[in-house]
Parts: structure tokens; C-alpha cells; sequence
């Protein structure tokens, strides 16, 4: 009896995070131009009538240069259905990089020199049972 | 493979089969083998294979035959003639075509995507779990935001998941029962015949049973889970946040129980707060501040060590005065002596005290065991509540004090404490997937790894200008909404200035006109709707309102990749094995039916908007890269599911392969199930976020003629009494509440004729219970015929059943019984309809979760006798 | 050999899955159960407890309804179980005047659930049931044949029924009838039922 609660599993990795997860993205190819198309899905669709729209931006980029990028062409309406007022990506908003999801939008996208695909949805915001 | 009527193993010569499946006849959804002779099931029975039952079933699960072989399902799409809408009138069906019904939607739902989206409202019942995915893709890639589970979520999640979510990272919680010995339940009925993972429950509990582990149950009415309790503790109807106060007060005040270390290292306790009820932050980090009693100074929560932070003193950190959250709490608790709860709830003092030592004692803090090899802390007590304690206008502070119960002796997530079920993942083992765990956030607060929908229930969302209809972004502790159906909808979505009116419903399977609150209420919203679309295999009362009417296929008809994923909701919680079943179709259509999911994919293609539902797929099931839905081309419904499993369970364990397998299992780890030692993150004993969160919501409503009460937003739990407490009217002098009985579903499983004929037999499925002293008082006997009416003078007609196992103020009725319509004629007029007695307004609904209140302060009269 | 059944009613929750897997393995008609739950309350509030007593045939090892039955229809195997020839049973329900536990039933009512008549399903499960004939719970006896337990048994949520050879008195049941102070309803009756409780 006694024993510290928080000491039981010290020292314990299972849940730790793999090495490097989030690690930066390499310099090489840094400021390059980069052509990003983005396609907007259900009630994003509704802003623009093109899909995919393409955006120039310098890579590496963020996920959050792109929502400010979106912000700036489409307006703040449209923002706020992707973001917080504070700026933060709403977690119903799913962005995918090339198939893959990107969870932290402040993160550099590692998409080399091509062209990266981007997907935007809004999933479900509530739910009972 | 793709022939949607191709039923597995469908043999051309003698066909005898046995097929690995699963059921549908609650959201349990447990897993069951069908066994199909020359085309015919003739037999259900569960799948032994699967850890979801374990090859046993309930009495529902059995009788699942008798509800897909009734006559009374529909087979035909219909439309109505009557273009008026109401509970007296007639739709006037008209048998027509899928190519007229089809088309006739895709024209009118296209018309409402092209103006606004958001005019579209998707309805759905809670009893098909699987049926989420299809709906909601529909609805993400159509672009509303609009859902609802009818009563789902209005009764019961909007504070036990939301509250769940935020103390445990998952949907509902459990006792450990393999290692708890001393559990308290709170109008919950886990392991007795009902709720998440029912029938798996209902063997880990006889097994906790036999074992030796107390059950103190606390509920109005002792059946189901209280018949099987060492102690059952009456209480006054929807007190029980109070009782719990008042177990904590004597925890931390009186007894001085409290597990210091988990409190330090798991939750707030820790975090300065300062005179405005807020944090004291850190001026660079902004990161709450805890005083670190070995630098005798205030440092950031996470450049502390856990066992140096002060949970008691006053401090002053830059001319700021502050106590340590826990002192605040302490101080809090104060007022709720077991004396002052006595008098709410009429449990004894004495009782309360001895319970509250009962409980502390047993949870042995500072206790360890090692389970398969791996050394944890050991807390074998749980509190734990679901649909009873929290179905009421206090319903978040009712079930945030007694999982209090949980946090203040460490027994949250821990062997033999109060568990999420199945909160953290690491994945099959030869993919990694599904992985997932929670995280903290900014603060060092919880944020779960996975949800049923996608706006967590923590960080709490910013409040806005509503633009849902249900106007949960503006309340934003709320999940499902009141407002979609309440007499006063109209009102707020005005004074909220809505930029737009719901027009459209896309309903499957819900009858919400009686399982929310009374019926009327229900049937003006009902019949406001511009154009309704009901999919559903009986004609309900709700769908008699619908314009068109598409006949389902049953759950014996069906495919569905993810029967109980994700696992936080019907996977059995504790250790043991992760387990991956399927429903696949072991019959084909009757008649007209489609499968709903075909249905849905073929109005995208109509309405055009393929490629969204796509990404809508490729998004809500989380499909690996190689398995991604691509553009607009056309998939079938196996194809999605094929590629949801391959995503999970690698390119060789498709659709095929489940089919022949029906499902794929793990062994769980003690890191998974015992996951919170190893993962740091700390839950909010202190709920501080709700000041802001109240300013902000005040900050719109409050310049529009609402004034946000602030007694339901403050950081520490209270007791708030329902509308029915204040009511002071002479004669009603009765509590009628409703529980939910082991032999039925929702409205649904009345239809069903085994279900039905033995709930005529059982004493209270379809009775009043009232306590045999009060009714004898009254005049009554067993069988008499009363009204039960409301102050506002709503009433309901039923059958007394007297006992002595109901509070002597108690009213107590099986739920969601008392059909009236003709299209279920086995379940018209069986049972009582207890929800004709809720009122659905914001004057009823708590102004914080949106959780309707669902007791009513009533008299009873003979019917005879009726004035 | 004896064939019988122990009831743990410490594990029972009276959740009527009993009842309903009897009626999903034999397709009996309405209001005929081979197996039941009956529910019962004991003392005063508050101190009161709901009891649930789940009943079936107790293949009583001196059957009075075998004594009973006019026309040997009623008959006792070698094993123990009590069952009914239905080809020899003239209806006279002699028998189920003679059980002491109403374990009985007489199959005269409608043989179909639903209005609109037999389903596809009772045609099939139904058809093997003759009408105007007692009828009552036999321990599955073709699956206890075919070395599966019965169904109630097996299916039941709870493990609260066990099932086997009251003759050996090492087997499960003999175990735990010895253990836990099992006991048959009604002894006085004199009957010698195979079924047996374990205190709740």
C-alpha cells in the first residue's frame, strides 16, 4: 500500500509517440514554389464552382497557410466553418494530403516537388445515442 | 460479388447453413450466427467465435426472426395523397415505383441542396449502430449539418457521453468487473439487460456476482439491476447528483479519503484558481499554474513534479490570491452534508455516511496488482450512472458528482475501477490499425482518441451565431437538440436569427413522435417539413407523416463492415480480447426492399454529388491511402466495405474473407484497457472552462432576451432541481419517471410477437408501478385503470401494478411503449406511453446540455371515477 | 443415467432470454412455453427484493404425470427425461392436471403469431407440432442426443443453468446442487424433480 500512483508505470514507452513523428520537414527545397490543388467537398463545395481550385504557395507549407488561403479568396464565412474564431482547424474538418490525414495544421507538409492534392470535408459535428 | 441480392453461401442444391452475422435488435449490435435451411432462417443463436455476447443472447436477440418475418414490414415505396400532415390524418398511400420515388427525391433534394443545404434535416434511429456511416457520409457530402437521433442522445447522451467523453475518453463506462468488489450504480442497469455491450455485460456481471462484488444500486424502482444488488438505495426521483454531493463531502471532508497522488498527477486539483473562479496562468506559457511546494513558488503544471503540487492552501501568485482547484472543491463540497441530501432525496444520513466509508475503504488507495505481467495501480470500487441519474435538467451535474465519486479515490480507468470502454488502441497487430489514445490538450486536459461523431466533447467548441438547426453551436455543451422538435422552436430560431428553416427529412428508422416527448409537440414539428422521406421496414407513427416512404431491408438482409466499431460504444470494455465482426445478408429482399445504403448512393449519383460522397467514405471510415474512394467514380456498397476492411486488416482480409470468417479478434493489453497510468493527460475535477464558455454563450443570447442561467455553468457541481420538484400544486404528489425494460428496444421491439406475449406476462413491462402503501392510500389495486396527468394536463391511461419496490413518490413505466398507429398492429395499444407526459420547450431542457427532462410531477386518478 | 438441470439464481436477472431461446428452439405456438420466468417480490419498503424464478418441466424422477396419462404418451427414457408421444396423446390433459408445477400446456389455440396467418418461418419451425396435444419441455432432447446442451443452457446470458448427470456425483450439477445447497421446488410433492435451484 502507499505507492505512488503516477510512479507504477514509470518508465513505461507503450503509448509514447515514435521517434521523429513530428519531426520538421528537411530544408532541401525550401521556398520553392509549389502547385497545390484543392478540392472541397459537401457544404465547402458550395464556395467556388471549380474543383479542384489551384493554389500557389512555398514549400514547405502548412495546412494553416492553406485555410488562411482559402480564408482570403472565400471570406470569413467560409473560414468559420473550418476554423475556430481563435484560428484553430475545427476537428469535424478533415484535410488529406495525397490520401493521407493531416491532424496538425501547423505542421510542414513533406510533399516533395510535385504538386500536392488536398481534401477538405466537414464530418459529422454531433451525434446521440 | 457485387449482385446486392447475393445472400453468402447461397447454395443451388440443398441449402443448410449456419452464417457468422449480427444483430440488429438493439445497438449492441452482438454477434450471432443465422442458421439458413432451403432459404429459410430458422434459427438465431450467438456467434461463440465473437467476444460481443460470447454465443449467448438476450431474449431480444433470439426473437430477431419474428421481427424480419412479420407480415406487417414494408415491401412496397409508397407516396402520400394527403397532402395534409397530422396525427389524425391519413397519408393516403399510393404504391409507386423506385423509378418514380427516386426520382421524385432526387428532384426535391436536389432543389434544397442547390438553395441551402442546411434545409435538409437526417434523422436516424439509435437501434441500427452501423447505420451511421451511410447517413452521415450522405449528410457530410449533401452538406448539412443537421442530425438527430430522435430520443437517443436527448435522453440519454447528452450528459452520460458527454461527461463519459470528458472523464474517461469514451462513450459510456462500466465497472472493471473482472476486479471491482464494490460498485455503485446510479439509474444504470450495466450487466442487467440493457445498454452498451447489453448481453457481453450481462455475464461479467454475474460473474462480478458470484464472485462476491457488492452492488449498491441507487434508483426509484428496484428491477433489473437493483434485484441483484447487496443494497438497494430508494431515492427520490432525479436527486442523485445530490446523493452523490453529499458521498463525496463525506469522501473528502468528514472521512478524508482521497487518492492525493492521482489527484496531483490525473486531474486539475492541482491548478491555481483565482478569484474569478479561472486559472491563474503562466504570463509566457499561458499554461495553468500549480504551486510547487518543493520551490515553494507557482511553476507551469507541466515543469512541476505531480508530487510537489499543493492541493490545499492559499496562495498568492503575483498579488493574486488562489487555492489549488481540490481546496476549492473541498470548501465546495462543504454545504452538501449527508443531512442537507436526506432532505432531497430521503436516503438517511446514516446510510449516506456509511456508503460514502464503504466506498473509500474498498477502493484500497495506494493499492497495486499485476495483471498479465504488467504492474498497475489497483482501485477495485466504481461509480457509475447512465440514462436514470442523468435524464434530467441537472443532467450534467448529476453525472459529473458521481463520477467525482471515481476521480477523487483514483479509480478512474484502472483495474477494478470505473472503465471507458476500450478508450485507447494500438491497433490489430499486423497493421497498427485502428490507432488511437487520448491526448492533452493546451492545458494538460483530456482530449479522447475517438468519438461516435467528430466534434469532441472536449475542448468545448466556441459558441457562434447558430447555423445548426438544433442550434448546438451556439450551446455548445449540447449534443443532441430539443430544438429540432419543440413547441418553441420557431421562437428561438428567430430570436438566434437562423438564416434559414429545416424544409427537408431524410428519416431512417426513427419514430420520433414517440420517442422524445409528448406526441402533439412532435407532430407540429413533423408536419412543417416541406418534404419527408422515411426509410424504415414498419410503417410507424412517424413515417405516416413521411411524403415518401422506402421499404428497408432488415438486418438479416444487410451488409455492414463495422458492427462494433468504433469500439468505444458496444465492445465489451475490460480485458479480454479486440474483436472486428460484420453483418452480412443471409437473405435476400422481399417484395420492393433496398438496402438503404444503395439507396443513399444512388441518390448521390442523382443529385450529383458522387464525388462528395466519396471523400465523405474516404473521411468517416479513415480509409488507408491504396483503399481511398476515387473522384466520382461509381462504387457498390460492398466495395466501400471491402475497402474498410482491408484498410483495418490488411489487402487479404476483405469482404471475402469476413464473409466466410464473420470476424477477426486480439488479444487487448493491459496498456489498453489500464491506459491512463501510461498516458498523460489530466481530467478536469474542476470543470473551469465552463465560466468563459458561459460568457461567451451569454455574450449572443444575452443581447437577444436570453439570459444564460449561470447556476448551470459554474465550475463545480450543484444540486438544481427539475421542474418537477418546484411544483407545488396540491394532488400531485407522484413522480412519474420511465426506465427501460430488458425484454424491449426503443418503440421498436413491441412489434415483436415473442417480445410482446412475454412482456404481457411480466408484472411491469407494460404496467404503472406504484408503491403498494401510496397506492393502497389512493384506493388502488393491481389492474385498476387510471389516468396519469400532468399539471399542464397531459395524460396517459395504463394499468396499475403495485409493489414495494418503488419509492413511495415514484411512478414508475416502461418506456417508449403504447404504439397507436395501425402499421405495428402487434404493438398498438401494448404498454404506456410515457413520453405524452414531457413538455418540449427550453423551460424543460437543461440550458446547459440540452437534456430533456424526463420526470413529471403527476396525480393519478381512476379512470372510472375520471372527472 | 438422470438427466437434470441446476438454476443459479444468484446469477439470473430474470431477463427472460430462457424463455425466448426455448421458444426460438421449438417454435411453439402462442402461449405455449416449455420454459418460463416467473417474478416475484419479497418484504417491505425499502427492504424489499424482486425474486426471479425461471420454470420448466422438472422431469421428475417419480412422474405423476406419466402415472397419469391414460395412454402412455407420457413417458420417462432411461435418461431421466420426461416426454410426450404426441402420436399417442388423445388430448385429455389428465396430465397436466397431475403436474404439481403447471409445467404444462394444450396446444389448441392459434398455431401462428400474426394475423395475416403463418409466416414462412412458423411453417417451417411450426409444422412439426401437432394441434389438440399436451405439450411441454423434453431437456432438448435431440440436442442433448446430439451432445449439445439445451438451449436455454446454452444460450443463457448469465451462465446461470448448468446441465448433466444427476447419477454421477462428480459431474457439475451433482457438484454443485452438494456445494451451494441446491434445491428442487416443491419437494412435499413427493415428485423427485431433476431440476434443481442454487440460492439467489
Amino acid at each position: 500500500m502507499g505507492v505512488r500512483w503516477d510512479a507504477v508505470v514509470s518508465g513505461s514507452r507503450f503509448w509514447a509517440q515514435p521517434e521523429g513523428a513530428d519531426a520538421p520537414a528537411p530544408a532541401a527545397g525550401m521556398d520553392a514554389p509549389v502547385s497545390v490543388q484543392v478540392f472541397l467537398f459537401g457544404t465547402l463545395a458550395k464556395a467556388t464552382a471549380d474543383r479542384p481550385i489551384t493554389l500557389a504557395l512555398h514549400h514547405p507549407f502548412r495546412i494553416a497557410d492553406v485555410m488562411a488561403e482559402l480564408g482570403r479568396r472565400y471570406g470569413g464565412e467560409f473560414l468559420s466553418l473550418i476554423a475556430a474564431p481563435n484560428g484553430v482547424k475545427l476537428n469535424h474538418c478533415r484535410v488529406y494530403v495525397n490520401g493521407e490525414p493531416a491532424t496538425d495544421p501547423a505542421r510542414p507538409i513533406q510533399c516533395g516537388r510535385s504538386s500536392a492534392q488536398i481534401e477538405i470535408i466537414l464530418l459529422t459535428a454531433v451525434e446521440g445515442g | 460479388m457485387n449482385d446486392v441480392t447475393a445472400p453468402t453461401n447461397l447454395a443451388p442444391a440443398r441449402d443448410d447453413a449456419w452464417i457468422a452475422t449480427s444483430c440488429a435488435l438493439c445497438y449492441s449490435s452482438c454477434s450471432i450466427l443465422a442458421h439458413r435451411v432451403d432459404g429459410t432462417v430458422v434459427k438465431i443463436e450467438g456467434n461463440p467465435d465473437s467476444v460481443v455476447g460470447k454465443g449467448r443472447l438476450c431474449g431480444k436477440g433470439v426473437s430477431g426472426i419474428m421481427s424480419h418475418y412479420d407480415p406487417n414490414r414494408l415491401k412496397v415505396p409508397l407516396r402520400r395523397t394527403n397532402p395534409k400532415k397530422g396525427l389524425d390524418e391519413d397519408p393516403g398511400w399510393k404504391e409507386i415505383s423506385w423509378e418514380e420515388a427516386l426520382g421524385e427525391i432526387a428532384t426535391e433534394f436536389g432543389r434544397v441542396r442547390a438553395e441551402d443545404p442546411r434545409k435538409l434535416l437526417i434523422q436516424r434511429t439509435t437501434t441500427v449502430t452501423a447505420g451511421r456511416n451511410p447517413l452521415y457520409a450522405f449528410g457530410n457530402a449533401f452538406g448539412t449539418p443537421n442530425y438527430s437521433t430522435a430520443g437517443g442522445g436527448l435522453h440519454c447522451g447528452n450528459g452520460a457521453h458527454l461527461i463519459s467523453g470528458i472523464m474517461h475518453a469514451s462513450w459510456s463506462v462500466t465497472p472493471d468487473f473482472e476486479y471491482c468488489n464494490y460498485a455503485v450504480y446510479f439509474g444504470a442497469s450495466k450487466g442487467h439487460g440493457a445498454g452498451h455491450a447489453a448481453t457481453a455485460n450481462m455475464k461479467l456481471a454475474a460473474d462480478a456476482r458470484a464472485r462476491g462484488m457488492k452492488l449498491v444500486v441507487v434508483d426509484p424502482m428496484s428491477n433489473f439491476a437493483s434485484a441483484k444488488a447487496t443494497e438497494w438505495v430508494p431515492l427520490r426521483v432525479g436527486t442523485d447528483g445530490a446523493l452523490a454531493l453529499a458521498l463525496c463531502h463525506v469522501l473528502v471532508n468528514e472521512l478524508k479519503i482521497y487518492d492525493a497522488p492521482y489527484l496531483q498527477a490525473k486531474t486539475n486539483a492541482p491548478y491555481l484558481i483565482g478569484p474569478d473562479k479561472r486559472y491563474v496562468r503562466d504570463a509566457v506559457t499561458k499554461k495553468p499554474l500549480v504551486w510547487d511546494a518543493a520551490a515553494n513558488a507557482a511553476r507551469p503544471y507541466s515543469e512541476a513534479n505531480s508530487a510537489d503540487m499543493a492541493l490545499e492552501g492559499d496562495f498568492a501568485v503575483d498579488g493574486v490570491s488562489c487555492q489549488p482547484a481540490f481546496h476549492k472543491l473541498k470548501e465546495h463540497l462543504r454545504k452538501f452534508t449527508p443531512e442537507w441530501a436526506e432532505g432531497i432525496t430521503t436516503v438517511p444520513a446514516a446510510n449516506i455516511r456509511r456508503i460514502a466509508g464503504e466506498f473509500g475503504r474498498e477502493a484500497r488507495i495506494g493499492s497495486t496488482i499485476m495483471v498479465e505481467g504488467v504492474n498497475l495501480p489497483y482501485r477495485p470500487v466504481a461509480a457509475v450512472a447512465f440514462r436514470g441519474a442523468q435524464g434530467h435538467m441537472n443532467s450534467l451535474y448529476n453525472f459529473y458528482a458521481i463520477d467525482l465519486l471515481n476521480e477523487l479515490v483514483g479509480a478512474s480507468d484502472v483495474v477494478g475501477g470505473c472503465l471507458g470502454f476500450n478508450p485507447a488502441c494500438d491497433g490489430f497487430p499486423e497493421t497498427g490499425r485502428p490507432h488511437y489514445v487520448p491526448k492533452p490538450d493546451a492545458d494538460g486536459l483530456m482530449i479522447t482518441g475517438m468519438w461516435m461523431g467528430y466534434h469532441y466533447p472536449y475542448p468545448v467548441g466556441e459558441p457562434r451565431m447558430p447555423q445548426n438547426a438544433g442550434l448546438q453551436d451556439l450551446f455548445t455543451m449540447g449534443m443532441t437538440s430539443p430544438f429540432l422538435d419543440s413547441d418553441d422552436q420557431e421562437a428561438l430560431w428567430t430570436q438566434f436569427e437562423l438564416p434559414y428553416r429545416p424544409e427537408a427529412m431524410l428519416n431512417f428508422g426513427a419514430n420520433l413522435l414517440m420517442s422524445i416527448a409528448n406526441k402533439e409537440s412532435v407532430a407540429r414539428s413533423l408536419a412543417k417539413y416541406k418534404f419527408m422521406v422515411s426509410i424504415d421496414i414498419f410503417e410507424t407513427e412517424t413515417t405516416r407523416f413521411a411524403d415518401i416512404v422506402l421499404p428497408d431491408c432488415s438486418y438479416l438482409q444487410t451488409l455492414d463492415s463495422r458492427s462494433n466499431f468504433p469500439f468505444i460504444f458496444s465492445l465489451p470494455g475490460g480485458m479480454g480480447e479486440w474483436c472486428w465482426p460484420i453483418r452480412q445478408p443471409v437473405l435476400p429482399p422481399e417484395g420492393e426492399q433496398r438496402r438503404f445504403q444503395d439507396v443513399l448512393l444512388e441518390l448521390a449519383d442523382r443529385i450529383g454529388f458522387r464525388a462528395d460522397m466519396n471523400a465523405a467514405f474516404n473521411a468517416s471510415l479513415n480509409l488507408a491511402p491504396e483503399q481511398r474512394l476515387q473522384g466520382d467514380r461509381r462504387y457498390t456498397w460492398e466495395e466501400i466495405c471491402d475497402a474498410e476492411l482491408k484498410t483495418y486488416f490488411g489487402a487479404q482480409r476483405g469482404l471475402e474473407w469476413f464473409k466466410e470468417h464473420g470476424l477477426i479478434k486480439w488479444p487487448k493489453k493491459p496498456e489498453e484497457v489500464y491506459w491512463r497510468p501510461f498516458v498523460d493527460v489530466r481530467v478536469p475535477i474542476y470543470w473551469e472552462f465552463l465560466v468563459p464558455l458561459a460568457d461567451k454563450i451569454d455574450a449572443i443570447t444575452a443581447p437577444r432576451g436570453l439570459k444564460v442561467p449561470r447556476q448551470y455553468y459554474e465550475p463545480m457541481p450543484d444540486h438544481l432541481p427539475c421542474v418537477s420538484h418546484c411544483c407545488t400544486t396540491p394532488g400531485f404528489d407522484l413522480y412519474a419517471f420511465y426506465y427501460r425494460d430488458t425484454l424491449h428496444t426503443n418503440s421498436y421491439t413491441m412489434e415483436n410477437p415473442w417480445l410482446d406475449e412475454a412482456a404481457q406476462l411480466d408484472p411491469y413491462s407494460y404496467t404503472i408501478a406504484i408503491n403498494t402503501n401510496t397506492g393502497r392510500g389512493k384506493g388502488l389495486h393491481d389492474g385498476a385503470l387510471i389516468w396519469v396527468e400532468t399539471e399542464t394536463g397531459r395524460k396517459v391511461q395504463g394499468r396499475v401494478k403495485l409493489t414495494q419496490g418503488i419509492h413511495p413518490e415514484g411512478l414508475g413505466i416502461g418506456a417508449c411503449a403504447g404504439h397507436w398507429g395501425d402499421g405495428m398492429p402487434v404493438a398498438k395499444g401494448k404498454g404506456v406511453f410515457f413520453n405524452e407526459l414531457l413538455e418540449l420547450d427550453y423551460n424543460h431542457v437543461s440550458p446547459i446540455n440540452l437534456n430533456l427532462d424526463l420526470c413529471a410531477r403527476v396525480k393519478v386518478t381512476p379512470v372510472q371515477v375520471r372527472q | 443415467m438422470r438427466r437434470g438441470m441446476v438454476i443459479d439464481l444468484k446469477r439470473c436477472i430474470g431477463c427472460y432470454a430462457c424463455q425466448l431461446s426455448c421458444k426460438a428452439e421449438h417454435g411453439t405456438p402462442p402461449g405455449v412455453f416449455y420454459a418460463r420466468v416467473l417474478k416475484k417480490e419479497e418484504g417491505q419498503y425499502p427492504s424489499v427484493r424482486q425474486l426471479f424464478l425461471p420454470v420448466l418441466c422438472n422431469h421428475c424422477e417419480e412422474p405423476p404425470c406419466v402415472d397419469a396419462c391414460p395412454t402412455g404418451a407420457s413417458f420417462k427414457c432411461e435418461d431421466g427425461i420426461v416426454d410426450i408421444d404426441p402420436e399417442k396423446c388423445v388430448g385429455c390433459r389428465a396430465c397436466m392436471m397431475a403436474c404439481p408445477y403447471s409445467n404444462r400446456y394444450y396446444n389448441d389455440g392459434p398455431q401462428h403469431y400474426f394475423a395475416q396467418g403463418a409466416t414462412v418461418y412458423e411453417q417451417v419451425r411450426g409444422a412439426r407440432h401437432q394441434t389438440d396435444v399436451v405439450m411441454k419441455c423434453n431437456f432438448c432432447r435431440d440436442r442433448v442426443r446430439a451432445g449439445r446442451d439445451p438451449a436455454c443452457v446454452e444460450n443463457c446470458p448469465t451462465v446461470a443453468r448448468h446441465f448433466g448427470d444427476l447419477d454421477d456425483p462428480t459431474s457439475e450439477v451433482s457438484r454443485l446442487i452438494k456445494e451451494r445447497s441446491g434445491f428442487p421446488l416443491h419437494p412435499e410433492a413427493g415428485t423427485k424433480p431433476s431440476v434443481y435451484y442454487l440460492p439467489p
